[in-house]
């Protein structure tokens, strides 16, 4: 039925352009925080709608997290940047940011600043290694302590697949770890494999 | 300049004028560059008097930590930057002054800081655009309060304004859970009205319905805010009482019951009284359904010795008679 795949030599070449631009956005947040951030490897997979919530680690094994989204467009591709704190992420983020005040409003400030300096950074390094130019859309807060699972297992995704990269920060001084988790939408594969292609010539 | 170029840079002028996104050019050092006419119509200030000028000038709220982080950060790492209403109402606190509309007072904003480039590609000006996105987040706000009052609608029993069966057993299990957790003594008290059958027959339902109202307001009047005070059946109730022991439980009880028994129902002087049961939770309590179930003991066990009375679970002898003076 479908015609879609990702060859193992696609895979790797997102992988290696997804942790170039990692690295540049991870030295972007260092100097933001000043805080050292371990740069990820990227895990970047082709889901079957079905698959999502399955397949999203964080979504399967915690219970309350707090999530943005943010939209982002490029000529033929489009998609969202997911960003998932745990709750101990969440009160963690206080701390790096140098907030005393715990309360909601300021963590979920916090929250979409976090997104802010992430996906932005992410998304936009990761589809210039690509050639593509983007606009990102405001991050919107998806859920606030609360199950991810139950709000994605609401929606029937009209959709086959998606081409998800996976990206799981931690920081140095500190036990918080959050997930970006890059979703590029089924029409964008055709376009983003092409481009992908170029880079393999 | 050519004639083309000069046309064209005139009618890029015009389309930033016209736009409905603020657009404010600022340098590194905060002096506004362009200031465009929604920036104008809003803030009611003219490019002239803030043209070459510092923002602050005529912004001086904008002089705080949040707003230069972000346009350092915009300078300094060379991306955009975003803001939300969610976040922060506004950036520019713009009054919305209309006739219809009058009770949406200010402009709810979303706003990016973007990087301008110099032709050595360093980041040399940063441009700050204000979206108005008062419709959406107006919307947002009265759905997320219909929500709340779905919500809470959906928790509370229509007659008696206690919570309703479905929510009051949901409390249930979450204090059965937090018991595992960090023990400490909780009671559970269920009660109902004795003979209410006979209220019904000889008064009619609305009396009943009366006697139902009667009982939840002295229960609710009786109970701290802590408290969890539900309408299980129709005559049936049943209140958590955490952070209590079997003997406050008990004054608990016996205080409700008097209070039952003196009180005559108008307009007929309705008199009538109520069985309470009192089960504690204990570790040896293997499930909710369990403590409802102790409890619901303790509470035949008042019936089957006459009603008007409390007792405990796993205690043979009436409060009444044991312990409440």
């Amino acid at each position: 039925m479908s015609a879609i795949q990702l060859s193992n030599e696609a895979r790797e070449t997102l992988q290696h352009i997804g942790q170039l631009a990692v690295k540049q956005s991870a030295e972007r947040i260092t100097r933001s925080l000043s805080t050292s951030v371990n740069v990820p490897i990227p895990s970047v997979h082709l889901l079957q709608a079905a698959d999502v919530v399955m397949a999203l680690s964080v979504v399967k094994t915690t219970s309350s997290v707090t999530a943005v989204t943010q939209p982002f467009f490029g000529r033929g591709l489009s998609g969202e940047a997911l960003l998932i704190f745990t709750a101990e992420g969440m009160a963690e983020l206080s701390q790096i940011m140098g907030s005393q005040a715990n309360d909601e409003t300021r963590q979920i400030e916090l929250a979409l600043e976090m997104a802010s300096l992430l996906n932005g950074s992410c998304v936009q390094e990761l589809c210039a290694q690509l050639d593509i130019n983007v606009l990102l859309k405001h991050p919107s807060i998806l859920v606030h302590h609360s199950s991810l699972g139950d709000v994605l297992s609401d929606s029937v995704f009209p959709w086959r697949h998606t081409l998800a990269i996976e990206l799981n920060y931690s920081f140095d001084d500190y036990g918080i770890a959050c997930d970006l988790i890059i979703l590029f939408h089924e029409y964008s594969l055709k376009s983003l494999f092409r481009q992908v292609d170029y880079l393999l010539d | 300049m050519e004639q083309a170029d000069f046309q064209e840079f005139h009618w890029l002028f015009d389309i930033i004028q016209s736009t409905d996104i603020g657009i404010v050019v600022l340098d590194k050092d905060f002096t506004v560059n362009i200031f465009n006419q929604f920036m104008q119509v809003h803030s009611g200030i003219s490019p002239e008097e803030v043209i070459d000028q510092s923002i602050f000038q005529k912004f001086p709220y904008l002089e705080n930590e949040w707003f230069s982080r972000r346009i350092n950060m915009v300078f300094e790492l060379g991306v955009p930057v975003y803001s939300t209403w969610e976040q922060r109402v506004n950036v520019f606190d713009f009054f919305l002054r209309l006739p219809i509309h009058h009770d949406i007072k200010r402009m709810y904003q979303n706003t990016t800081f973007v990087p301008l480039r110099a032709a050595d590609s360093k980041v040399d000006k940063v441009a700050i655009l204000v979206y108005d996105v008062t419709d959406s987040a107006v919307n947002k706000l009265k759905l997320e309060d219909a929500r709340d009052e779905l919500l809470k609608l959906s928790r509370i029993d229509k007659l008696t304004a206690l919570l309703n069966r479905g929510y009051w057993e949901e409390r249930l299990a979450e204090e059965f859970k937090r018991y595992q957790r960090s023990p400490t003594n909780t009671c559970l008290v269920m009660f109902d009205i004795d003979h209410f059958k006979s209220v019904n027959d000889n008064y009619g339902h609305g009396v009943g319905d009366d006697a139902i109202r009667a009982v939840s307001r002295m229960l609710l009047a009786n109970s701290r805010d802590v408290d969890i005070c539900g309408r299980y059946g129709g005559e049936e109730f049943a209140v958590i009482l955490p952070g209590t022991d079997v003997t406050s439980a008990c004054y608990f009880c016996e205080r409700l019951r008097r209070l039952v028994f003196k009180y005559e129902l108008p307009p007929y002087h309705v008199k009538f009284t109520i069985s309470l049961g009192i089960a504690e939770l204990t570790p040896q309590t293997q499930s909710y359904e369990e403590w409802v179930s102790n409890a619901d003991k303790a509470l035949y066990r008042s019936k089957e010795s006459g009603r008007n009375q409390t007792h405990v679970f796993g205690e043979n002898e009436s409060v009444s008679v044991q312990r409440s003076a």
